[in-house]
């Protein structure tokens, strides 16, 4: 197969989108803040959530920066680092893929009080547990899908959340190959999430499919030039 | 928590060189170990000649690209990738008679969500792709891991040409 130039057809977001990025930071970072609020009450524990960058990143190099691995001389070891993965898949006007990856300790920490508290037959308590991480991911999921509803005026919402515990790389590699067919990068957006005072490192990867981040973006646009932002 | 056991043992003076996401590595250097880490969908491929002592591997991410192939992305897919192997292995004394070929990967990681678009399982895409571009250069796999549900790290010694493959909760089994 003869190498070409990439296609013009496709919608490559740049760094001449950068104030768009901005606004959407802005919003998302607000949408993770009551998403927060709301996840604390789920779980009976304060939880704040902060997403301090958002950035474009090649698609090939998505995992290793999402997990923070990106240096010279990396043995890539991070990709092996077991993760527990709570996946949603973004449906309406913007398809893609919401993925958190936490620590599993910290994972299970986060909703054992919880379910604990129901007092469930041990036979089912692992799928309780996996259960409340689902319903974890959907508030954080759907924090982020409003805000970005509200900004843009298109219609985003979850679809039902998948947990596993497996390597990080090979849990961030399904959402990113599927986005790898249509685009040559993606957003992602680094997250901390604090529990009681303790920080927990967490991964949180948003990656919509090209068609609908060019719809977000044009729908951003307009905001900027008329000076909202 | 299940700890993932080092599949380096036998090899303690070795170092692992990481094989990321759209990389090919080919390595002569004894004291080396291809490491292809955390293989989800994607699909590793090691290739080794024990004569020439040459070790290759590559990591591709899709089965064929549905756009352009560029120098930049050529190794992200097995069907531009793989001839690329065979060949950098070739020009560094390998010879396709004497390759030994295995691969591993093509998981589908996120179960019934992995799943996406008309075109079925990417994992197994995958896996099918690079059996089908090694019969087009006229060669085939000699073992692979492929399918699942689990992660992957595939390894491969240069010194002695030993695959290992290993997953969460299970021991490191040599392929």
């Amino acid at each position: 197969m003869a190498l070409e130039e990439p296609g013009e057809s496709r919608f490559l977001l740049t760094k001449k989108h950068a104030r768009e990025l901005e606004l959407a930071h802005k919003y998302i970072s607000a949408g993770l803040l009551k998403a927060g609020k709301q996840l604390s009450q789920f779980v009976g524990r304060e939880i704040v959530v902060q997403a301090p960058r958002l950035d474009l990143c090649p698609i090939d190099q998505l995992i290793e920066v999402a997990l923070g691995s990106a240096v010279e001389d990396a043995q890539y070891s991070e990709s092996e680092r077991i993760q527990t993965g709570i996946y949603l898949g973004m449906e309406g006007d913007i398809e893609g893929h919401f993925l958190l990856l936490l620590d599993p300790a910290d994972a299970i920490s986060l909703v054992e009080p919880l379910v604990n508290e129901l007092a469930v037959p041990p036979d089912i308590h692992e799928d309780i547990i996996q259960s409340a991480l689902g319903e974890l991911g959907n508030i954080t999921a759907s924090g982020i899908f409003n805000a970005m509803a509200d900004i843009s005026g298109l219609r985003i919402g979850p679809s039902c959340p998948a947990v596993v515990t497996d390597m990080a790389g090979a849990i961030l590699e399904t959402p990113m190959l599927d986005i790898a067919q249509f685009a040559e990068e993606s957003i992602y957006i680094d997250t901390r999430m604090e529990m009681d005072k303790l920080a927990a490192r967490c991964t949180l990867a948003i990656i919509p499919r090209p068609e609908g981040l060019q719809r977000f973006i044009n729908a951003l646009t307009p905001r900027i030039v008329g000076g909202h932002k | 928590m299940v700890a993932l056991s080092s599949s380096f043992d036998e090899l303690p003076s070795s170092s692992a060189v990481s094989v990321g996401i759209a990389q090919m590595v080919i390595s002569r250097d004894p004291r080396e170990t291809l490491a292809a880490y955390g293989l989800g969908s994607c699909v590793g491929i090691a290739v080794y000649d024990s004569a020439a002592r040459v070790a290759g591997m590559l990591h591709i991410l899709l089965p064929e690209s549905s756009g352009a192939v560029t120098e930049a992305n050529k190794f992200r897919f097995a069907a531009t990738g793989i001839p690329l192997l065979i060949k950098e292995v070739e020009h560094n004394g390998g010879m396709r008679s004497r390759m030994r070929i295995v691969a591993a990967g093509g998981a589908l990681t996120l179960g019934k969500l992995s799943v996406m678009g008309p075109s079925g399982p990417i994992g197994k895409r995958n896996s099918d792709a690079v059996t089908l571009a090694l019969q087009e250069e006229g060669l085939k796999l000699d073992a692979f891991d492929f399918g699942g549900s689990v992660g992957r790290t595939l390894t491969l010694a240069t010194a002695t040409g030993k695959v290992f493959c290993r997953s969460v909760g299970s021991a490191p089994k040599e392929l």
